[in-house]
């Protein structure tokens, strides 16, 4: 769909932070949230500081809001101080020389009056004339975002946003960013929850790529790489395959529904594994021996922990269990059909 | 205990050193006395270190207890605050003249120049021996610094810093430097050195000054011997 | 914290060292005409040319050294190490050799000071400006050192921050930059203008002596040992006091990484 709406962040670029190189393409449409994700050390701040302006692109180009803003190639690149985009980092940086009134209002952008119903919208009215010291976790955050978002940005960057925060100041965060308009908003977060619940595309950068770029839903149902497999809550398992076998490190021979070589890793949603008191026959020909570990229930299903050759984690009913008597300690046979057994190339 | 320990080797050693002389001079002997320690040493084995200064300071040490022998001052009075063996001995006059750098740049031709504003004249701070002597002149000077030492001003001429200054007649023999601003002839107010011996073991250098090679090393350098007259 | 015995007894005797001085000088002072000797145009002459000397070194020295200590701090140029030798050479320098080295420089016959003479007749040697510039000489290291210092400890994250909220350069310097350097400013105004103050080699080569335009408390305080040690005495206390009555009330709130009221 070509529309005449103008991207509001539109990234195809590279950037070298020390070691790791970041190569990213990334779209983000006015008024769309986009949640971040990734391991420690994939480029996740470093892709926000690009945004910034802090770290300059290496090669290709970004643009916000329909301006070219980085271009190694044309020699273009506009200061951090002449883009329109909100920066909220991990640790915040508030000014502890100025108060908080002042602190929102700090850009040349803001107006006082948009300050003043920042400061109302936040319920940190109380604390206008106080120093950022004197304010909790939660009040800080919220000073932060107040004084990315009383300059108006193209842009918003939040940086795990909810860490340490108390379930009040999470509310009115929460209020605020939904209320933005036009504006683009990327969130960086470890917490696969928030993700689906604030965002409207997940994208999921590792080792400086972009790995995933879809919905909630997308990214749960088909992960491509073990970090996705693992927010999604599945399982995964290191092993070697040679054609349509391959062996765990735990010593349990499985077999696949696709040839792979080499190392891998290997996914097996929860709900695929089934649970038998005696050895099953029929199709399924990844059968082994387990024991129950733990059981953890989870909304209307139970999770099985279970120990073994191979330490997988099954899903069943509640009813399930009970025809089982599945206990700790009960003695299961699992089974796993092969095509049901997704492989990564680890 | 501890603090005794850490000071006890600083303690300077004061012992007297029976193969040499400490001489406090006044700092216009800079250049004579170097000749005559020599001379001293021929004679008599004994070598002389020199310490230079103004007058008035050196007498402020020697008073805080300074290990010299002897000391040799451009203003006898000021050995009226010292404790002194045996008689003080005159051994030099010198006299004050008026000196300009090398090749008189300002122009200065007569005590008159000295009292102009746009030139820079220099003179010893009259706490010193020259600088009372430059006051008993009887010259209208007006001054742009009053230096510490004689050799202070001598310095300042001999860089050029100076358009004119009043030093000694044998700083301006000694200084290639500096010369004369106009022709002056020997003329008191002048400076009466004397010898004063601090300990027993300077008197044989005080009765050194007054023997035929010291007063002609001293009349070498510029200096008037024996007696003023 | 209670300090182990030879800690504490060690750090007394340092106290006792710095005092010592102070308290010998108390007990020559001759306290019934102290009065009359404050009141002397030769006491008071010096004072007010060493407050005038001093303050006017301390600006200066504020206005040259702060963006030097900036630059050495957080610009990356070619020779940094260098230059900021360079600039600790004053301290290091005995200061009569630095005076001279002013004269060979800035005096009517030195490399610059000769065309400062010709072209503007500007003459610094046995002028107050001249003392002026002996002061800034020894004393601009300390300030250098003091602001570079705080600059270099801080990192510039608020400053990037403050950058990408949409302030320039020049405006982050001015509300972000500068504030915060305040308390470091202050205890390297401070120790600078207390090292100007005692200045004495320098400014007695390079400027001279002259009741009134280059007779500052030290020396005037050197001349009068020799020839009135009452008057020396009373200068001494003057500098003393005046010194102290500065500095105490700065060090405690100023000095850098120092909370202020411990």
């Amino acid at each position: 769909m070509t529309g005449q709406v103008t991207d509001a962040l539109r990234l195809a670029g590279t950037a070298r932070v020390g070691d790791l190189v970041l190569e990213v393409d990334l779209t983000v449409d006015p008024g769309e949230t986009v949640a971040l994700l990734g391991p420690n050390g994939a480029g996740k701040t470093s892709l926000l500081r690009v945004l910034t302006g802090l770290l300059p692109l290496s090669g290709g180009r970004l643009d916000l809001a329909g301006d070219l803003v980085d271009q190694p190639g044309s020699g273009t690149f506009v200061e951090p101080h002449r883009r329109s985009v909100g920066w909220v980092p991990q640790d915040r940086l508030l000014f502890p020389h100025l108060t908080v009134r002042q602190n929102i209002g700090f850009s040349p952008r803001a107006t006082a009056e948009r300050v003043t119903a920042l400061l109302d919208a936040l319920g940190i009215a109380g604390l206008a004339d106080r120093r950022p010291s004197a304010c909790s976790g939660g009040q800080a955050q919220r000073v932060a975002l107040a004084r990315a978002v009383a300059a108006e940005p193209a842009v918003l960057l939040l940086d795990e946003p909810s860490t340490a925060l108390d379930i009040d100041s999470q509310h009115l965060i929460d209020g605020l960013l939904a209320d933005g308009g036009a504006r683009a908003t990327v969130l960086v977060t470890h917490d696969p929850v928030e993700a689906a619940t604030v965002a409207d595309r997940l994208v999921i950068l590792e080792d400086g790529r972009v790995t995933h770029s879809g919905s909630p839903t997308d990214v749960r149902t088909r992960p491509r790489t073990r970090y996705a497999a693992s927010l999604a809550g599945l399982n995964t398992l290191p092993a070697v395959a040679d054609g349509y076998t391959a062996m765990t490190v735990g010593g349990a021979l499985v077999v696949l529904g696709e040839p792979a070589t080499g190392p891998v890793h290997l996914v097996v949603p929860p709900s695929a594994v089934a649970l038998h008191r005696t050895i099953p026959d029929g199709s399924p020909r990844n059968v082994w021996r387990a024991t129950v570990a733990e059981l953890q229930p989870a909304l209307d299903r139970i999770r099985v922990v279970l120990d073994g050759p191979l330490p997988l984690v099954a899903e069943v009913t509640p009813g399930a269990v009970e025809v089982l008597e599945l206990e700790p300690g009960s003695r299961v046979w699992a089974a796993v059909k092969a095509t049901e057994i997704t492989v990564h190339p680890a | 205990m501890v603090v005794a320990a850490l000071l006890l080797p600083l303690l300077a050693c004061t012992g007297p050193d029976s193969d040499s002389l400490t001489v406090f001079a006044a700092s216009s002997l800079t250049d004579v006395l170097p000749a005559l320690a020599d001379a001293y040493k021929a004679e008599t084995g004994i070598a002389v270190t020199a310490v230079y200064g103004g007058s008035n300071h050196l007498t402020g040490q020697l008073r805080d207890g300074a290990p010299a022998d002897v000391f040799l001052t451009a203003d006898a009075r000021l050995l009226g605050r010292l404790e002194t063996r045996g008689e003080t001995v005159d051994f030099a006059t010198n006299h004050l003249v008026v000196a300009v750098p090398a090749g008189n740049p300002a122009a200065v031709t007569g005590a008159s120049d000295l009292a102009r504003a746009d030139l820079r004249v220099v003179v010893c701070a009259e706490t010193v021996p020259c600088g009372a002597a430059t006051a008993r002149m009887g010259i209208v000077i007006e001054a742009d610094s009053r230096e510490i030492s004689v050799r202070a001003v001598l310095s300042r001429l001999a860089l050029g810093e100076a358009d004119a200054g009043v030093v000694y007649a044998t700083d301006v023999a000694a200084e290639p430097g500096v010369e004369l601003a106009w022709p002056q002839p020997e003329a008191c107010p002048c400076v009466v050195y004397a010898a004063a011996a601090i300990t027993d073991r300077a008197r044989s250098f005080i009765g050194f000054l007054t023997s035929p090679t010291a007063q002609e090393t001293l009349a070498l350098h510029g200096f008037s011997i024996g007696a003023p007259g | 914290m209670r300090a182990p015995r030879p800690v504490l007894a060690v750090a007394t005797v340092a106290v006792v060292f710095l005092t010592l001085p102070v308290i010998g000088l108390a007990q020559r002072t001759p306290w019934s005409s102290l009065g009359d000797l404050l009141g002397r145009q030769s006491v008071l002459q010096p004072l007010v040319l060493s407050l005038t000397v001093s303050v006017a070194a301390a600006l200066v020295i504020v206005v040259l050294g702060t963006p030097l200590a900036w630059t050495l701090a957080r610009v990356d140029i070619p020779g940094r190490r260098i230059i900021r030798a360079l600039v600790l050479l004053p301290m290091v320098l005995p200061p009569v050799v630095g005076g001279t080295a002013l004269l060979f420089a800035l005096g009517r016959r030195g490399l610059v000071g000769q065309w400062l003479d010709r072209w503007f007749g500007l003459t610094l040697p046995f002028t107050t400006a001249g003392a002026v510039v002996a002061a800034v000489f020894v004393a601009l290291p300390f300030y250098v050192i003091a602001v570079e210092g705080a600059l270099e400890s801080g990192s510039d994250e608020l400053e990037q921050m403050a950058g990408t909220l949409g302030a320039g350069p020049l405006q982050v310097l001015r509300r972000i930059t500068l504030p915060r350097l305040l308390p470091a400013m202050g205890a390297g105004v401070a120790l600078a203008w207390a090292r100007a103050l005692g200045e004495f080699g320098a400014t007695i080569t390079f400027a001279g002596n002259l009741p009134g335009r280059t007779q500052t408390l030290p020396l005037a305080t050197f001349l009068a040992l020799e020839s009135d040690p009452e008057e020396a005495i009373a200068l001494s206390l003057v500098m003393l006091t005046v010194s102290l009555a500065v500095l105490i009330p700065m060090r405690d709130r100023w000095l850098p990484g120092r909370r202020p009221g411990r």
